[in-house]
């Protein structure tokens, strides 16, 4: 592995490829970096929502009498303190409701106190009196005829239904040789980053409002925070704190937003709205759950030839971002691997439930698990391996889907045939990840048998072990689901040789920072040390649509690859000059612009930044760049180009399972991955390490039960995200396919760490015991039962 | 955040007592606070006056001899006990059972008297020790008492602690043979239990002489499985004896029927994890 | 409301603080003495992003009620430090790309520093793994926090037992 930045003569090594550590990560280890809940603002106040605990109600009477009169209390709002104006995704969501409540959650009050204690008090002063009325909790009763409307003013409890076909399903299923049917039970899911819901509200002086948040989309929060408070945008500033994870939650614009700006509207100080676990639990969005009834069928050759899908989303009382997951559904369905037929029915269904929300893999997860299952089905039907059958209809690159996804590079096939050597190798070489800088070790080849705990013959006869594979393919160059998908950058070179990139982009823990300063070290030809990134301000960074499906480093790291070019373009321009060559005839490197043929007789970049500045006429080297993929929004159909690129993987977990008490162990996980380029492995693996921690607990471990539209196990513990002891080794290999538009090659890789993994467990657990579990979590209960069901025992 | 109360730290069993009895049912004992801080922060229980026994001297001590066996002060922590070397040395099924309880931090803190008059029913000590007989000291401005930890937990739950009566020690006589705990969760640690037990078995001349089987997460608080360990005395504890053990227990327990899991399925797990228990108890 | 006086050690140095009996060590720490390394993630001893040490052993500060701080020894991740550079754990996570957002990082760090001066010789992953079951982690699947903890732990590099857990990574 090279060094970064290191200088032997000539020979400078580029950054591109480097498992370089993040710029953030010193301050993150010595405690020092302030996130949202650490934030201290002087005469901050607290603040605290008075939540619904019906989930359809009227809303009586609300008394705030005894609230107001708490030593500490400075302000008590209800809804006739606030717009009426509807905002949010479905414009269906008020900032405080007045006459009813939707979901048990939902806001009511809000209070502004001193300190903490004294803003819990006064919340639990606040009489509410409430008129339960009829509720609605699962989308197929929501669909009856006489159901309860949630919004009785939409008339329906269908908030949208999507259709999408190719090809035609109908004949193609008549004439296939094998069709396989499932219904899939697809659970909610809680983002749960370590960091609660967190936000601050502050005016100043000129009466302009900082919010300091962890949102995800800090331009489109500003723009929906002047909406529903009916103020200018322009008076609106975001500043991102350090966030402690995101993961989707932080894609929407949610109701304890305004409010705190509302709160310090009306005590003229800042007011801190920081939800604590169990608020998170009851108030944070989650992923939608989602029942599909699903069909696939091939010819006997292997050919897969159709798919057709129904699937019904609970989205919960109000209407996030999070409904157009339906779009990542229809992908899935519609363009993973070659399917000449497809169809895809979407139902998003209102009901008294939470919200949902984002989560990452944006409805992936969901139509991967079953999709892959029945590419599974399909081939043990056929008699054909499971590996074969997905090659034999693998997505090739430069192919558009029927859909119109224009699929450029592609490495699905790469990615399968790696898994195949994973699993069938008798040797597996290896080399150490993460040693300072200087250190490389490498080990002895060894045999794989080494990396399991015993060797076959020596499993206890009621364990099973089983091996199960499943592809995915998600948007790996942005995905326009909104007007623009672009991003803004500005590269500053001051007089010293310090560059700064102002990106518009966001850090919320993926390593966009030190990805984006690569970029631009390489680009501009100076060292990383030299690059620092500016990010987290909408006064002062320019656009971005914000952080979410695995665009950061496609679309930011073009904007700041663009950004330095124009940059760069100034400083050969000047140094031009200097060497009395024409700007072609350079090059910059490591800090020094050189002369192509005469690399010896350079100039350190800092002087030709200077000689630019101060002189008649002169100016500093500030370079920018835009840049909006060649994407297009999905019409009415699901149809169009998405993403300018695609991100595919594939996964391969070996399970164990317990026959006896149901209980799977995953025991290893290889997963092979196209990023189109690798800019720094260590960052990829560590997004794909975490998909997949989020994959297993999806599949094995985590529930958030809701029972009657309230969420019953709110805690941690009962949640169940995995523990160290509950995550295998983890065998990641890179697969770089040189993508034609990512910056240096490179594509997303966020999400596809999570969305393969239930169904690799889903169809290991069959290869080990031949039973298929159709429904997550994969509990113990349900493969016992489903054991039991398939040796004729009666049940349990 | 916790809600105001008001705060004692005495430094005596006397004065404990006393403040317990002068604040009212409201009051509460503070132990190791791993139980106690959790549940006043989620609102699952509440107090208006918090008692600190962890200034009253001598209420952490571990004494072990050969004839009276283990004596263990209600104060000492997790950590202290799976550190101790008599412990180790005599009872290592009591390591195994705090090996799977909760996190070392809440190790660190949490305390053996405050985990037993907690009285989850799928207390995993609770579980262990009555599976080894143990008995409680209990004081009060009446008297000290001593009574077996069986009698401590009244079937519907909870403790048979009276006003203003403290638990200030746990007696656990010398083992006998084998012992051993499970405790089955989905996930590998710090998890809900779906079903646990403990098991005891002493064998001379190859006849069962002393068996214990409790299992846990049973109702309101874990219960000793009589009926199998009539069944198991005097057998050879063979496979065929262990099975019709493990039958026996299946209609004796009464698990909880939950979103978790179904109670037909935790009968079938029980069956199987007592199978297995028995199996590794017979040398 | 009532309020009492603490004496208390952090990071070696003496404070003096007036609070409430109902406060919680975590809230002396981030909110009264400004130390907002220790993270809030669950106030429930579930998370384990509050770890600190406590008279040296590892406990969570939202467990601790803070009149049972009096007199005692706390060190929070901005103690780990050695002489204002980084600790060999320290380098060893931001190296090892340990962390990503970092919110459980403080966490980590002190759950593996009392760890790693427990163990007599190099643990396995395994040991580790157990060493921090009461820390969660959303971001990184824990991975290259075993490998930072493990590089840290061993002896010397031919010690090394990562190889153990998992196969090649990142061919190139």
């Amino acid at each position: 592995m090279s060094r970064p930045n290191s200088q032997h003569g000539d020979m400078i090594e580029t950054l591109i490829g480097q498992r370089l550590p993040k710029r953030d990560a010193p301050a993150k280890v010595t405690g020092q970096t302030i996130y949202g809940h650490d934030l201290v603002r002087p005469h901050m106040l607290y603040g605290k929502i008075v939540r619904s605990p019906y989930a359809s109600a009227r809303i009586v009477a609300i008394d705030t009498s005894r609230a107001e009169k708490l030593a500490g209390v400075r302000a008590v709002l209800t809804a006739r303190d606030a717009p009426h104006r509807l905002f949010g995704y479905g414009a269906d969501n008020l900032i405080l409701k007045g006459t009813r409540v939707l979901h048990v959650g939902d806001e009511v009050a809000a209070i502004a106190a001193s300190d903490p204690y004294t803003a819990q008090e006064a919340a639990q002063l606040v009489r509410v009196e409430y008129e339960p009325l009829p509720a609605v909790f699962d989308p197929d009763d929501a669909l009856l005829p006489n159901a309860p409307l949630v919004h009785p003013a939409r008339g329906s409890n269908l908030f949208r239904q999507q259709l999408y076909q190719h090809g035609d399903p109908d004949a193609a299923f008549q004439e296939a040789d094998v069709i396989v049917k499932d219904e899939f039970e697809l659970p909610y899911a809680a983002n749960m980053p370590l960091e609660p819901c967190f936000c601050l509200a502050e005016f100043d002086a000129n009466d302009e409002l900082t919010l300091y948040s962890t949102t995800q989309v800090p331009y489109l929060l500003q723009r929906d925070l002047a909406n529903a408070l009916e103020m200018p945008a322009s008076h609106i500033r975001i500043l991102q704190t350090a966030i402690g994870g995101s993961f989707g939650r932080g894609l929407d614009m949610y109701p304890f937003e305004p409010i705190a700006v509302l709160l310090a509207q009306k005590t003229k100080c800042p007011v801190r709205l920081a939800f604590d676990r169990r608020e998170e639990f009851l108030a944070a969005p989650i992923r939608q759950p989602i029942r599909v009834k699903m069909r696939s069928a091939a010819k006997r050759d292997g050919t897969l030839w159709a798919r057709d899908a129904h699937a019904v989303l609970n989205i919960g009382a109000y209407a996030s971002w999070g409904t157009v997951t339906t779009v990542v559904m229809a992908e899935t369905v519609g363009s993973l691997y070659r399917v000449p037929h497809a169809r895809f029915v979407a139902d998003l269904v209102y009901t008294n439930s939470p919200v949902t929300g984002a989560m990452r893999g944006f409805g992936n997860p969901q139509s991967t698990f079953c999709v892959e299952v029945q590419m599974d089905r399909l081939a043990d039907a056929l008699g054909m391996d499971p590996l074969e059958f997905r090659l034999r209809n693998v997505n090739q690159p430069n192919t558009t889907t029927p859909q119109g996804l224009k699929i450029t590079s592609c490495g699905l096939q790469e990615c399968l045939e790696i898994l195949g050597d994973i699993v069938d190798a008798t040797l597996i070489p290896r080399k150490s990840s993460c040693f300072p800088q200087g250190n490389d070790y490498s080990f002895e080849v060894r045999k794989r048998d080494d990396l399991r705990p015993h060797s076959s013959s020596l499993i206890p006869p009621h364990l099973a072990r089983g091996i199960g594979f499943a592809s995915t393919m998600n948007v790996g160059g942005g995905a326009r689901i909104y007007r623009s998908d672009g991003c803004g950058a500005i590269v500053k070179v001051d007089d010293f040789g310090r560059v700064t990139l102002i990106t518009g982009a966001s850090e919320i823990g993926q390593g966009a920072d030190i990805v984006l300063a690569q970029i631009t070290a390489e680009t501009l030809g100076m060292t990383l040390d030299a690059v620092r990134v500016v990010n987290g301000d909408t006064a002062l960074a320019p656009w971005d649509v914000g952080v979410h499906a695995s665009r950061t480093t496609f679309i930011a790291g073009n904007a700041a690859r663009l950004a330095a070019l124009d940059a760069r373009k100034q400083l050969l321009e000047t140094a031009a000059e200097q060497f009395h060559v024409a700007p072609e005839e350079l090059d910059a490197r490591g800090g020094f612009i050189f002369r192509k043929n005469d690399p010896t007789a350079r100039v350190p970049l800092e002087k030709i930044i200077r000689a630019r500045h101060f002189r008649p006429f002169g100016e500093p080297v500030i370079g920018k760049g835009w840049y909006d993929p060649p994407n297009e929004m999905a019409d009415e159909h699901l149809r169009g180009n998405l993403s300018a690129s695609y991100s595919f993987a594939a996964h391969a977990v070996e399970v164990e399972v317990d026959t006896e008490t149901g209980r799977v162990r995953v025991l290893r996980v290889g997963a092979a991955h196209d990023v189109g380029r690798a800019l720094n492995p260590l960052l990829i693996e560590g997004q794909i390490e975490g998909g997949i921690h989020m994959g297993i607990g999806y599949a094995l471990t985590e529930q958030l039960r809701v029972e009657n539209g309230r969420v019953v196990n709110d805690s941690l513990r009962e949640y169940g995200i995995p523990t160290t002891l509950d995550m295998p080794p983890i065998d990641i290999r890179l697969v770089e396919t040189l993508d034609p538009e990512g910056p240096f090659g490179a594509k997303g890789v966020g999400e596809l760490g999570v969305t393969p993994v239930a169904a690799a467990i889903s169809n290991a657990i069959y290869d080990a015991v031949g039973v298929r579990i159709t429904s997550l979590p994969i509990t113990p209960e349900k493969v016992l039962r489903a054991l039991r069901a398939k040796h004729g025992f009666q049940s349990l | 955040m916790l809600a105001p109360f008001a705060y004692f730290a005495p430094s005596s069993l006397a004065e404990a007592s006393a403040l317990l009895l002068a604040n009212g049912p409201r009051a509460r004992v503070l132990a190791g606070g791993t139980s106690l801080l959790v549940a006043l922060e989620r609102s699952q229980a509440s107090a208006d006056a918090v008692i600190n026994l962890k200034r009253i001297p001598s209420l952490r001590d571990i004494t072990y001899d050969s004839h009276a066996g283990l004596q263990i002060g209600a104060l000492a922590t997790l950590s202290e006990l799976l550190r101790s070397a008599p412990i180790q040395k005599h009872y290592p099924v009591l390591i195994e059972t705090m090996g799977f309880m909760a996190t070392p931090q809440v190790q660190n803190l949490a305390t053996i008297g405050g985990n037993l008059c907690q009285a989850a029913p799928a207390a995993d000590l609770i579980v262990t020790l009555l599976a080894l007989d143990a008995t409680v000291r209990l004081y009060s401005s009446n008297g000290e008492r001593s009574l077996s930890l069986d009698s401590f937990l009244p079937t519907w739950g909870g403790t048979i602690l009276q006003p203003g009566e403290i638990l200030t020690r746990i007696d656990i006589p010398l083992p006998r043979g084998k012992a051993h705990y499970d405790r089955f969760m989905i996930r590998s640690a710090a998890d809900v239990p779906l079903a646990n037990l403990a098991g005891v078995l002493e064998i001379e001349n190859d006849l069962i002489t002393h068996t214990r089987l409790v299992v846990g997460a049973n109702g309101a608080r874990p219960t000793r499985m009589l009926r199998a360990e009539r069944a198991l005395i005097g057998q050879r504890g063979d496979a065929a004896c262990i099975e019709h053990a493990a039958e026996l227990v299946v209609p004796d327990v009464y698990p909880p029927d939950d979103w978790r899991a179904s109670r037909e399925y935790r009968r079938a797990l029980i069956a199987t994890l007592t199978r297995r228990m028995l199996t590794r108890l017979v040398p | 409301m009532e309020q009492l006086s603490l004496a208390l050690t952090v990071n070696g140095e003496a404070y003096q603080v007036t609070t409430r009996p109902y406060a919680t060590l975590l809230d002396v720490l981030h909110d009264q003495l400004g130390l907002t390394g220790t993270h809030e993630g669950c106030r429930m001893g579930e998370c384990g992003s509050c770890s600190v040490l406590l008279d040296g052993h590892a406990v969570n500060a939202c467990l601790v009620l803070a009149p049972d701080v009096e007199g005692r020894a706390v060190t929070t991740v901005e103690g780990l430090a050695e002489n204002g550079s980084l600790s060999a754990l320290q380098a060893a996570f931001v190296q090892c790309g340990a962390l990503q957002c970092g919110y459980c990082t403080s966490g980590m760090l002190i759950s593996a520093a009392a760890f790693l001066k427990r163990v007599q010789e190099t643990p396995t992953a395994a040991e580790v793994r157990r060493a921090l079951v009461g820390n969660l982690c959303r971001c990184t699947g824990y991975a290259k926090i075993i490998d930072a903890i493990l590089a840290v732990a061993t002896k010397s590099p031919n010690e090394m037992n990562v190889a153990s857990e998992f196969a090649a990574r990142g061919h190139d």
